[in-house]
């Protein structure tokens, strides 16, 4: 099921044989029958079509057969109401894992209507929310090109105007570029009083995320003297997210690391724009050209220390580097705002839902009937 | 391909129901498999058992100690029974079931008691008996009719097969272990008989087929099946060796079942325990096991190794976790000599024996050696999530010691990574398969993979790429730059200079520190001029003067050149550098060209020069696809924003 009542693909559902189909009569669906998600991503909810005539449902799913006088696809939006909702959410139980039982389900508050009227409701909602829908869909999809955009002014703006025949491998522009400790980091660990030491998960493109950091010993730190960053130095994903650069800010130097390239600038290049080199697709089209392993992408320090990059004066990396922020922080500042926009169209189609449903607000007179 | 063995199959299976509750599912087949072998040779044997007794009483009365050929001459066959019971008169003695059934295993000869054995099938007769099944079991068995005049052969091997693959398929933890998807398996015999295809229909040719870690031997059926369905008069023998005894047993009956010779499968370790020593075949295929560890038969590998070329692994030895070439020289060394016919052979390896190793290491050496000796044809890249136990990549390395002319000293990469279909319902990490389309058109692109790799208007030419041998090799070279330093007594190099190690042996160490103390801030630029302002210190012993040296010393890459006593420049260990020359090209060359430039003072340690060999295959399928150009984004942009602001307008009227 698909969140908007949906079904997800007709073709990944499973088959049984008819005899099994005949020992689970009782839980066959019918065409106006209501179908709600039950277990552990409970309150889907959609209207069985009908070329599901038949169809059987798993354990994780609840079959809500309307009685006569109920219309089906009213069921569908008041079984989405807040009230439907909130009474869920107080009543959901399981030792393990949260799951709805048929108990609570089958007490859930649906307000009373006459039949057309719950058809004038159902009818105003279907097309109410295909609208906030269309929109959000519209809206994240923009987000999506906003991304694509900025990724494509940083690469412009990182290497545009350079022939890639005069790129130099990135090892003459550094003063370093090492690993951080590779064999069995876990025997250093220690749950407290350690030095930190970033991992792979920690590093995001363009930023550190600090929240989960390991620590080890002391001993430890003093044996891996040469995986200790310093501020300005750039950590590099080498196993998963292979290619991700951040570099290290202020707070965290002198910590150690676990399994990242480490480039040291030096005085060639300035960290903040090999941080958007790196991030660039042109550094990630190596990466992935150069990943290599047999389960998942890995990417060496040979291959790093080999990457043509192009070679500026450090006042063209300065330039270049404002030049970008320029360019890029009103992209993420329209992407931000758009995400808050889509949480207030899921409010108010929420809302909208509850209101309709509980008659709050006159459907015949309200737009979306024609 | 007919469907009877499939109804007989779903029917053998059936029996299992019986053993609901007292058996798991996935131990059906320790009870169906053997029964259903028991009861195939029982059918087989029935027409000369009696003359097969007869003989028995009569070489056991004249004190005949190797009654062996004589019997199975009698009987026909490569195996025999010699017990007075036969598989339906075993029964007549309900409360003695168990009993007669042992005996009657017992009767038979050596090859054939010895399959039963490796099933552990004694076990399951005391199991079923103390469940009281064993009678139930055994009677539904009697009922089934396996005679050969209505069961050929070939229909037998493809009703075990049916067994074997509904017993792995229902038992996920050891689905696949010893399993190849057919699809797969065809495909690879395709592969390896493609180019042969005019000479196997030669009537009356003989060829050795080979698999050293045969599973239940599905490689090798394919690859008979697909010779005799071009030619109905080659004679085809299968060699195997399998680890796994339960595995074994099953490859070997199946052999058996399909009146092949079971003494051609060998049990135990390809490595430590060739079944097959000194022989050599026409073709070869196997799946080995990924990155299986080779510790237990190291030791007698490595003996192996130190004779060099006279064993199986003269070339190198790879890493101890990972025994995927160790199966490949194994291989080779069974190849035919090319004056005698000459091999072929293919192999499914994941992607650790394309690269790994650096040179000089023995994976590399290997590859070296084969690619060297102009023995791998082809690689043949193929779409992940393929096997039943795992879901990563996989290859197969195609060799052979008698290329066609046109092909010497070349290698074809094919890459098959996008020919797929999603299966309908998953088998443990199997999502993808190959269906008959795929695996003709991949067969076809390896067979014509010259003429598709020279023509770019071929529809598969983005797929197919051909090298020469040397091309996947390389010289990795040592660059090395001069240490420069410059001089200090500070507060740090002190702290490092009391720390050194030579001092905490030296007895006037206290004496030494507190002198070089009253030192601190005394710098120099050149060695000459620092050992002049060290005087104060004295004369002191070797260890302890280079602890001090070592400490004082500080690399500046402003600083004086250190030189040895030549006068020939120190290298700097930390600014060491390695780059890897193309085979064909001059390294000096090379330097001056890609080094140079950006450190001038920079030369080439010779002596530490290695060659290494790798195929990074990726590497040269990957395709780069460039980004969608800025205007084009911003057309799709504004053009989106209209309609939101449209729809927008709606939502909040």
């Amino acid at each position: 099921m698909t969140p908007n009542g949906g079904l997800k693909d007709p073709s990944a559902l499973l088959r049984t044989d008819p005899a099994i189909a005949r020992a689970y009569r009782r839980s066959a669906v019918m065409p106006t029958d209501v179908v709600v998600s039950i277990g552990p991503s409970f309150g889907k909810v959609m209207v069985v079509p009908k070329d599901l005539q038949g169809a059987n449902l798993t354990q994780g799913t609840a079959r809500v057969a309307p009685a006569h006088g109920v219309h089906p696809r009213f069921l569908y939006w008041a079984l989405q109401s807040t009230q439907a909702r909130q009474h869920w959410e107080i009543s959901v139980g399981g030792a393990t894992f949260k799951a709805l039982n048929l108990e609570p389900l089958s007490m859930t508050p649906i307000p009373v209507a006459p039949t057309d009227e719950q058809r004038r409701i159902a009818d105003f909602l279907d097309a109410e929310t295909r609208l906030i829908d269309t929109v959000r869909a519209g809206r994240q999809r923009m987000i999506e090109l906003l991304a694509l955009k900025r990724d494509r002014l940083v690469d412009e703006l990182v290497s545009g105007g350079q022939d890639a025949s005069a790129f130099v491998p990135l090892k003459y522009l550094v003063s370093s570029v090492s690993v951080g400790i590779v064999i069995t980091p876990a025997a250093w660990y220690v749950e407290a009083g350690g030095v930190p030491a970033l991992r792979g998960l920690n590093v995001k493109q363009g930023r550190i995320d600090a929240s989960d950091l390991v620590q080890i010993s002391h001993e430890g730190h003093l044996l891996h003297r040469k995986s200790r960053l310093a501020a300005g130095d750039l950590v590099v994903v080498r196993t998963g997210q292979a290619g991700a650069a951040a570099v290290v800010p202020a707070e965290l130097d002198g910590v150690n690391c676990i399994d990242l390239v480490i480039v040291r600038p030096g005085t060639a290049l300035i960290p903040k724009f090999a941080e958007y080199l790196l991030n660039s697709s042109y550094a990630k089209r190596r990466v992935s050209e150069f990943s290599v392993g047999s389960i998942q992408a890995h990417f060496n320090v040979a291959a790093m220390k080999e990457m043509p990059v192009p070679r500026y004066p450090v006042a063209e990396q300065k330039r270049r580097v404002s030049a970008i922020e320029e360019a890029v922080q009103p992209i993420e500042k329209a992407i931000s705002q758009m995400r808050e926009q889509d949480q207030l169209l899921a409010e108010r189609r929420q809302a909208l839902i509850t209101a309709a449903v509980t008659g709050q607000i006159d459907v015949t007179t309200a737009r979306g009937l024609d | 391909m007919s469907t009877d063995h499939q109804k007989l199959a779903n029917f053998i299976w059936s029996v299992a129901d019986l053993l609901r509750g007292d058996y798991k599912q996935s131990e059906y087949g320790r009870v169906i498999l053997p029964l259903t072998v028991l009861r195939r040779l029982d059918w087989v044997l029935e027409p000369t058992k009696d003359a097969v007794l007869a003989r028995y009483e009569q070489l056991k009365a004249a004190g005949v100690q190797n009654m062996d050929p004589v019997l199975r001459k009698t009987a026909g066959l490569t195996f025999y029974n010699t017990s007075q019971l036969n598989f339906r008169n075993l029964l007549a003695d309900q409360d003695h079931v168990a009993t007669n059934l042992r005996s009657y295993i017992g009767g038979f000869s050596p090859g054939a008691v010895d399959v039963l054995d490796k099933y552990g099938f004694d076990a399951q007769i005391t199991r079923l008996d103390e469940a009281g099944l064993l009678y139930q079991v055994v009677s539904k068995f009697v009922e089934i009719d396996l005679r050969p005049d209505v069961v050929s052969n070939h229909q037998m091997g493809y009703l075990f097969e049916e067994l074997v693959r509904k017993f792995s398929e229902i038992s996920n933890e050891t689905a696949g272990e010893h399993f190849t998807p057919r699809e797969v398996i065809k495909l690879m015999v395709n592969l390896l008989l493609a180019p042969d295809e005019r000479d196997l229909v030669t009537p009356g040719i003989v060829r050795k087929i080979y698999d050293p870690a045969c599973g239940t031997g599905g490689m090798l059926s394919e690859a008979q099946d697909h010779i005799e369905k071009h030619n109905a008069h080659a004679t085809i023998e299968v060699y195997g060796q399998e680890l796994n005894g339960e595995t074994y047993a099953i490859c070997r009956s199946d052999m058996m079942m399909k009146g092949g010779d079971p003494n051609k499968i060998a049990y135990g370790n390809s490595f430590s325990q060739d079944g097959h020593d000194g022989e050599r075949f026409d073709y070869m295929l196997a799946n080995p096991p990924f990155g299986v560890e080779w510790k237990k038969v190291e030791k007698f590998i490595k003996d192996e190794a130190a004779r060099g070329h006279a064993g199986r692994f003269g070339a190198g030895l790879p890493r101890i976790n990972d025994g995927s070439f160790l199966f490949l020289q194994h291989m080779i060394s069974k190849m035919k000599r090319p004056e005698d016919g000459g091999s072929r052979l293919a192999i499914v390896f994941n992607g650790s024996p394309l690269f790994t190793g650096a040179a000089g290491s023995g994976e590399s050496e290997i590859r070296r050696w084969i690619l060297e000796n102009d023995m791998l044809e082809g690689i043949v890249a193929l779409p992940d999530q393929l096997f039943y136990n795992t879901g990563i990549s996989t290859y197969f390395w195609i060799l052979t010691n008698r290329k066609a002319p046109e092909r010497r000293k070349k290698v074809v990469l094919l890459d098959g990574r996008d020919y797929w279909v999603k299966m309908r319902k998953s088998l443990g990490d199997k999502r993808k398969m190959l269906n008959a389309d795929h695996i003709a058109s991949l067969t076809k692109a390896y067979v014509d993979a010259l003429a598709i790799a020279e023509g770019p208007a071929h529809e598969q030419h983005g797929k197919v790429k051909d090298f020469r041998t040397t091309d996947f090799g390389y010289q990795r070279i040592t660059v090395e730059r001069p240490l420069r330093l410059r001089f200090e007594i500070t507060e740090e190099t002190l702290a490092l200079l009391a720390e050194a190690k030579p001092l905490l042996r030296y007895a006037d160490s206290e004496a030494l520190l507190s002198t070089a103390k009253t030192l601190t801030g005394t710098a120099a630029s050149t060695r000459s001029e620092f050992a002049m302002k060290l005087a104060a210190l004295g004369k002191l012993p070797a260890p302890a003067e280079k602890a001090v040296w070592d400490a004082f010393s500080i690399s500046d890459p402003e600083g004086e050149i250190q030189t040895d006593r030549k006068g020939n420049p120190l290298p700097d260990a930390d600014l060491r550098d390695n780059e890897n020359v193309p085979l064909n090209e001059d390294i000096h060359d090379y330097l001056k060209r890609e080094v140079l430039p950006h450190v001038p003072d920079a030369w080439i340690d010779e002596p530490k020069t290695k060659i290494g060999f790798e195929i990074p295959f990726t590497r040269h399928f990957y395709v780069y696809e460039p980004p969608r150009p800025l205007s084009e984004i911003d057309t799709e942009i504004k053009d989106l924003e209209a309609k939101i602001q449209h729809l927008l307008g709606e939502v909040t009227k």
